[in-house]
């Protein structure tokens, strides 16, 4: 990929950049494949979970219990050498627990940090609406600036940094949705859906004996991943496509399907995803096709849909399809 | 507007009668309204009973023809009916009526004497195109097709006059139906508000609307729609305007780009022609007017000949002595006149040359032979010579013949010797000198011909003055308008002597007068110079045509000379000139010019000179003297260029549009856009619908699935995606030409392939209406309507 300077100050050399494509290729290659190991037949899902990480941005999957959200996001987290820490969200979670606290130490004298479960590379938040809203919000906070402040002190987190949460849907028991502006830090959602017939069949069976997460070995690493997280960015989005995600949220603002439309955040996460995607196929550039390959999972936990929309029993990712098919592709007719 | 029509009915008769009455100008008398007015009349009261009787609408003409056909029957051969009813002898008064109609319309010129015949058979075509009017315009309600058969009425005249019609017999019936499209239009237009209402009077047995609560709140309703009906009644009108501007405007620009036809053209050669090879006619307009500049140069040939002589004679197709306001004119008694022409001298006195024509092509009555004729013929047609000018005229266009003439040379010796011109041949017109004129005509005269004194010496004198190219300059062109000291324009001999510039017409003239003010009758010859050699025969051409005076000499007739100077116009004949030996024998020997003529070619002014060689001849009178085959055929290459734009003006605008895209696109990114719209453009006119505002690469998935490509073609397209996307969305300079070039390859084997999967209709239909061009006049249309 030969990297126009005004996006980067890394390289400007196009063997390097093809280099940087081949790894994104690569890496996401062998990802998919040790996921899948797992996750079977839902290859989608797995790629969007990949198209997630590199993009840099955080991953929220729904569904009811059972389909299998943890085994995807504990076997993301094995395939990655890096740290990786679980959450089990509960009710009587404290904020403390997901940041970290400061100890007296008596032998020093003095007050010491102890970090908490968010200090890893890899955090999987098992069921985070369970967790009180306060907790919640600590956690989220932390998640949108890579830090952590605690006693006045600011601890960084570390790099990469990937917080795979998942919810069951809010209708279930004993649940605190989540607030529109929390969701708005995941970067997607996804759902993962009952597995077909065959796939359920093949998991009774593997299943059987021992966990098929116990033969995953890690794929890459933390340092392996971060370059390609870098690399994602340099992908280049033309004017074109810019306008396009700015059409499209804007659309989303404007319709009466809809209560509230997607954030500026949003736009942001869209193009980001969108340039990950067009990595994973091994393209220097962003073309509308990725965008709207992404945008359903990026948009539709971001928007509220308007009382007419209920009433129609119609969905936000019924919504943006909507929207996909009502905003012309620029370049427009002219 | 009540069902009986009363507006529009009186509207169609007036403008019927406006639209035939400039027949009036065709003949000697105006007798023949009064029957016409009663039939159109008749035909207007009839539509209007009719009207309020029936429904069926054919049935209304219909009446109107058996009532208004019994009432002229009756009125020309009531006598021949037995028991109100006509009979077989009513047919044959009908009959013979047509016949005499015929011939007279055959037999005269314009404008001609009025009969019984002529009345009843104008009677007849009035009412027809009266019936065609009411039923077009009230019957039918659609006044705009009523324009056609007042068309034609029009055209009737403007075909057959003389000359071309004053403005305000067009005016007046165009008005007329433009009122009659207003008043149905507005009716038309004004029942969209109140519909209800009016198709209740109409088809229903009516509600009493005072008692009829739901007909009430109709009322209402309508009332407050009025004012949304008023603006949309101005838009409309506003509309209708500015149509009616660009009317105008083409009205006044496609005259002046296309040539002013004779007024006569339309019948030439349909019905006077019929005679000839079927290949259209020349027709020859009898008037020569000296205002007028030429730029016609045609080179279609009018006939072609062979000849014994050993020099050639022009070949006069007519003289007139009558000359009036600038013109020169075959009066309609002249037309007319019969008889025997003075004999010719004796045949010891002369010699005899045959000449045979072949493919003649100039329209009856005139044909073109050399001067004076000894005899005629060709197969047979009749004809018939002038008494007086032996101009030979014939029934019917006629392709060969043969003539006989005399070439009657006399001596300058003999000439001079003439005594005074007394001869039937000669009369009062031979010496009128227009009175504007008069005074500069003697002046100028007596000025050229000082010294000479015998008739001879006169004419050589004036002929040798204007021949001087020091002095006279040869042009087609004459030149700025002259405007004499009251500023009035200046009589056209006079604009001649001020300008010294002219071509044949004026050279001609000022001779005749010249000759004239000295006593020695002269008169204006219109014919075609002898023409230029094709193999072994000679072809005579529009350009061709020619214009010289003749001069009458007691004992020798009416002699030839040529005032005009330039190379093909030729060297004076052998008597005109002074020292030189002639006699009928030597007339058919070349003139070798000497003596008191200088040479003309050598001393002509610059641009003379262009025209006199490079044009070759004292070019043609022909928009004065003739109006000519090529006139038609010019007519019909514009028709036809005319039609076949009109035909392709969908995929014209296209291909502009295109091009204009193309010559706008600056990068390399807008040209293959240009190229991809295209191609879009033109799998929709196939049939293949991409989804608007979808990606690349659905709409090329859809193209592949809708359009069934072939393995081959679907790799084009999606080749030409994969190049069209990187365009888009990557960085410009990455797109190589390469890359584009082959875009345009894949486009075009893509056309080719989806093309050819095509049925024959769909490609003609894309061909010939691209939604690209269909596209452009419609928005067009949408933007003229909406702007106001």
């Amino acid at each position: 990929m030969s990297v126009t300077t005004m996006e980067t100050g890394l390289d400007a050399a196009g063997v390097d950049g093809t280099a940087d494509l081949d790894l994104v290729h690569e890496v996401a290659d062998r990802l998919v494949t040790a996921m899948s190991s797992v996750i079977e037949g839902k290859a989608d899902v797995v790629r969007t979970t990949v198209t997630v990480l590199f993009a840099g941005g955080h991953l929220l999957i729904e569904d009811v219990p059972g389909v299998g959200k943890t085994m995807l996001a504990k076997a993301l987290a094995r395939s990655i050498d890096a740290t990786v820490r679980r959450i089990q969200f509960t009710p009587d979670l404290l904020p403390s627990d997901v940041t970290g606290v400061s100890i007296f130490n008596q032998d020093a004298r003095r007050f010491e940090f102890r970090p908490g479960a968010i200090f890893a590379n890899v955090v999987v938040g098992d069921e985070i609406n369970r967790a009180s809203p306060k907790t919640q919000s600590a956690m989220l906070e932390s998640m949108e600036e890579h830090q952590v402040t605690v006693d006045g002190t600011t601890y960084p987190l570390q790099s990469p940094f990937i917080v795979m949460a998942t919810q069951n849907p809010i209708e279930m028991e004993g649940t605190y949705p989540l607030p529109e502006a929390q969701r708005d830090r995941f970067m997607a959602r996804i759902s993962m859906g009952y597995p077909s017939a065959r796939a359920e069949l093949d998991l009774l069976e593997s299943h059987g004996a021992r966990s098929p997460l116990e033969d995953l070995v890690p794929v890459t690493d933390a340092a392996t991943i971060n370059r390609v997280v870098q690399a994602v960015t340099h992908v280049h989005a033309s004017p074109a496509v810019r306008q396009y995600i700015v059409d499209l949220v804007t659309r989303s603002r404007t319709t009466t399907a809809l209560r509230l439309g997607a954030s500026p955040r949003a736009a942001l996460h869209l193009l980001r995803a969108s340039r990950a995607h067009a990595a994973l196929e091994g393209r220097d550039h962003v073309i509308p096709d990725d965008v709207q390959a992404l945008a359903s999972a990026v948009l539709s936990h971001r928007l509220m849909p308007s009382s007419e929309t209920q009433l129609a029993r119609r969905t936000t990712a019924e919504v943006v399809t909507d929207l996909l098919r009502q905003v012309p592709v620029p370049p427009a007719a002219r | 507007m009540t069902r009986r029509r009363w507006r529009i009915t009186l509207l169609g008769a007036a403008a019927t009668l406006a639209a035939i009455y400039p027949i009036s100008s065709l003949f000697n008398r105006n007798d023949w309204l009064v029957p016409v007015i009663a039939v159109i009349s008749l035909v207007a009261a009839v539509g209007l009973v009719m009207r309020g009787l029936t429904r069926v609408r054919p049935l209304i003409p219909l009446v109107q023809v058996v009532v208004v056909g019994y009432a002229i029957l009756w009125s020309y051969a009531g006598d021949t009916f037995s028991f109100l009813l006509p009979t077989g002898a009513t047919l044959e008064v009908a009959n013979s009526l047509g016949l005499q109609a015929l011939e007279t319309v055959q037999r005269y010129t314009v404008p001609a004497p009025l009969n019984d015949g002529v009345t009843f058979c104008l009677v007849i075509a009035v009412a027809l195109v009266a019936i065609c009017v009411d039923a077009m315009a009230a019957t039918w309600r659609s006044p705009a097709a009523a324009g056609l058969p007042l068309l034609t009425a029009y055209l009737i005249t403007a075909a057959n006059g003389q000359s071309a019609l004053a403005l305000r017999y067009f005016i007046v019936p165009v008005a007329l139906w433009l009122i009659m499209l207003h008043t149905t239009a507005r009716a038309q237009f004004g029942r969209w508000g109140t519909m209800a209402t009016a198709e209740a009077g109409r088809a229903h047995p009516e509600p009493d609307p005072g008692r009829d609560p739901a007909f009430r709140t109709g009322l209402d309703a309508i009332g407050l729609e009025a004012a949304h009906d008023r603006e949309a009644l101005r838009s409309f009108s506003v509309g209708a305007v500015r149509l009616g501007l660009i009317a105008l405007l083409l009205a006044v620009a496609v005259p002046a780009v296309i040539p002013h036809f004779p007024p006569r053209y339309l019948l030439e050669g349909l019905g006077r022609g019929s005679g000839g090879e079927g290949k259209g006619s020349v027709g020859f307009n009898d008037t020569v007017d000296l205002t007028r500049s030429l730029n016609n140069n045609d080179q279609t040939p009018v006939l072609t000949y062979t000849t014994t002589a050993f020099t050639r004679s022009p070949l006069r197709v007519l003289a007139t002595s009558y000359y009036s306001q600038g013109r020169w004119l075959v009066l309609g008694e002249a037309a007319n006149r019969v008889g025997q022409p003075q004999p010719l001298p004796p045949s010891s006195e002369r010699r005899d040359y045959v000449l045979d024509v072949t493919g003649n092509l100039l329209a009856a009555p005139r044909i073109a032979v050399p001067y004076p004729v000894v005899a005629v013929s060709m197969e047979g047609t009749p004809w018939s010579i002038d008494p007086i000018t032996r101009d030979v005229r014939v029934g019917k266009s006629v392709a060969n013949y043969r003539v006989t003439y005399a070439d009657v040379s006399p001596t300058t010796a003999q000439l001079r010797e003439a005594g005074q011109p007394d001869s039937p041949d000669i009369t009062q017109d031979d010496l009128t000198i227009p009175d504007r004129s008069r005074d500069l005509i003697h002046r100028w005269s007596n000025q050229v011909t000082a010294g000479a004194n015998n008739s001879l010496d006169k004419a050589i004198a004036i002929q040798d003055h204007l021949r001087d190219t020091s002095r006279y300059t040869y042009s087609l062109d004459l030149g700025p308008t002259v405007r004499d000291s009251t500023g009035r324009i200046a009589e056209p001999i006079q604009a001649f002597y001020e300008t010294r510039r002219g071509y044949c017409v004026q050279f001609a003239t000022a001779m005749i007068m010249l000759a004239r003010a000295q006593g020695i009758p002269a008169r204006m010859a219109i014919g075609f110079l002898p023409g230029s050699r094709s193999g072994d025969k000679y072809v005579v051409r529009s350009s061709d045509a020619h214009a010289w005076p003749e001069l009458y000499f007691q004992g020798s007739g009416w002699l030839r000379f040529e005032p005009t100077p330039g190379s093909r116009s030729g060297a004076p004949p052998s008597y005109t000139i002074v020292g030189a030996e002639s006699g009928p024998t030597g007339g058919g020997r070349a003139v070798t010019e000497r003596g008191s003529i200088k040479p003309p070619i050598k001393t002509v002014a610059g641009p003379a000179e262009r025209d006199v060689t490079t044009t070759p001849t004292d070019v043609s009178l022909l928009s004065r003297l003739s109006s000519v085959v090529s006139v038609r055929g010019v007519a019909t290459t514009l028709a036809v260029l005319v039609g076949l734009l009109a035909a392709f003006i969908m995929p014209i605008t296209a291909w502009v549009l295109r091009e204009r895209r193309r010559r706008a696109a600056r990068t390399r990114q807008d040209l293959l856009e240009v190229e991809w719209e295209d191609l879009t453009s033109h799998l929709r006119d196939l049939g293949i619908v991409g989804p608007a505002g979808s990606t690349l690469r659905q709409v090329r998935e859809r193209f592949i699935s809708e359009g069934h490509l072939d393995e081959t073609t679907a790799s084009a397209m999606r080749r030409v995606t994969t190049t069209l996307e990187k365009s888009r969305y990557d960085l410009p300079e990455r797109t190589s030409r390469a890359e584009a070039e082959e875009l345009q390859r894949d486009i075009r084997s893509i056309r080719r392939h989806v093309g050819a999967t095509r049925t024959w209709s769909i490609r003609v239909r894309s061909f010939v209406w691209p939604e690209a061009g269909v596209s452009f006049w419609r928005s067009l249309a949408a933007r003229v309507l909406r702007d106001r």
